[in-house]
């Protein structure tokens, strides 16, 4: 779809192809927190950890950090990860023009959880100074998502930009960023202006 | 790309470095804190999109390299581990890297258009960002 190219860009980061690598890395991530989740719950007796053994696991998942919840903070890895693989999928290719809070509230969880993810990695090696294979999995699979998908935030701001340079009126870009405006504002424009010649 | 790869490596390292080198206390503290920290940044700055956020790995690099001065770190291996791995991360963030993605201005840009004439536009043009 050429009219969903972001003016400026030489590639789509809202298209599937950048897209459906991360609602894939999330759907396996919500199968390690699952898993992680109905460990600390008791459903599931035993936590698979073939480097730092289930004595290691089990002092990380019911250590006091991750009781400091009223529930287990699997299932809150359980409901980010099920927040990212429904917002990363959500839209189409040109959602950074046609909803562009759906490209801004999809960065704002994957920030969010990769936020968490170093947060409780530090925790593990700092205070309870032992790690958990699914958990350190688990981070990682945050970490990547993050790193592979906040970028797409950038042609939604971009566009909020143009509106506001062309409006020069806050109401006009809420309206956009819901996608009530028009796309005028992007059709066949030149990329934002700035000095230098890409 | 590779530089990026590297990054990471150095991240993961720093956070092994304690089980391999034998090393506890403050220094133990700090390669736990500071290697996620570099290994996120090393996956951000992985696309072009994102490539200057490398920048902000600077301020954990500079600590890292700090912290023993600051916490009377004066055994050899720690220390020595520290700043190394401080300098390589140091090369790696400040050498420029080749893009081949345009971005529509990149990050810049959304400040450019506010201020047209303004500091970020010369910000932008002295970083080159993509």
């Amino acid at each position: 779809m050429e009219h969903a190219l972001p003016p400026g860009w030489s590639y789509n980061p809202c298209a599937w192809r950048d897209r459906l690598p991360l609602v894939g890395l999330a759907a396996l991530g919500f199968a390690a927190a699952f898993y992680t989740g109905f460990y600390q719950l008791g459903i599931v007796p035993h936590l698979w950890d073939p480097f730092f053994g289930s004595q290691s696991s089990y002092l990380v998942t019911h250590s006091v950090v991750s009781r400091i919840l009223p529930f287990p903070d699997g299932l809150l890895g359980l409901i980010g990860y099920f927040c990212d693989m429904l917002f990363g999928a959500l839209g189409g290719a040109d959602r950074w023009r046609r909803a562009p809070w759906l490209v801004l509230v999809f960065c704002a969880i994957i920030t969010a959880m990769a936020t968490v993810s170093v947060l409780l990695t530090i925790t593990m090696g700092v205070l309870v100074r032992h790690w958990c294979t699914v958990c350190l999995f688990s981070a990682s699979i945050s970490t990547l998502i993050f790193g592979l998908g906040v970028g797409e935030a950038l042609p939604a701001l971009q566009y909020l930009t143009r509106v506001y340079g062309d409006t020069g009126a806050l109401g006009a870009v809420w309206r956009a960023a819901w996608g009530n405006g028009a796309c005028e504002h992007t059709t066949h424009r030149a990329p934002l202006p700035l000095p230098i010649a890409e | 790309m590779l530089r990026r790869v590297c990054t990471v490596a150095l991240g993961v390292w720093l956070m092994v470095s304690p089980y391999v080198l034998h090393f506890n206390g403050a220094p133990y503290t700090t390669a736990h804190v500071v290697g996620p920290v570099v290994i996120v940044i090393g996956v951000v700055s992985l696309r072009d999109v994102t490539r200057s956020f490398r920048f902000v790995g600077l301020l954990p690099v500079l600590w890292l390299m700090l912290a023993p001065w600051f916490l009377h770190v004066h055994s050899g291996v720690p220390l020595a581990n520290e700043e190394l791995v401080g300098i390589a991360l140091t090369i790696q963030t400040v050498l420029p890297g080749r893009t081949r993605q345009r971005t529509g201005g990149g990050w810049l840009a959304l400040l450019a258009v506010r201020f047209p004439h303004g500091i970020f536009s010369m910000v932008a043009q002295m970083m080159r960002t993509p």
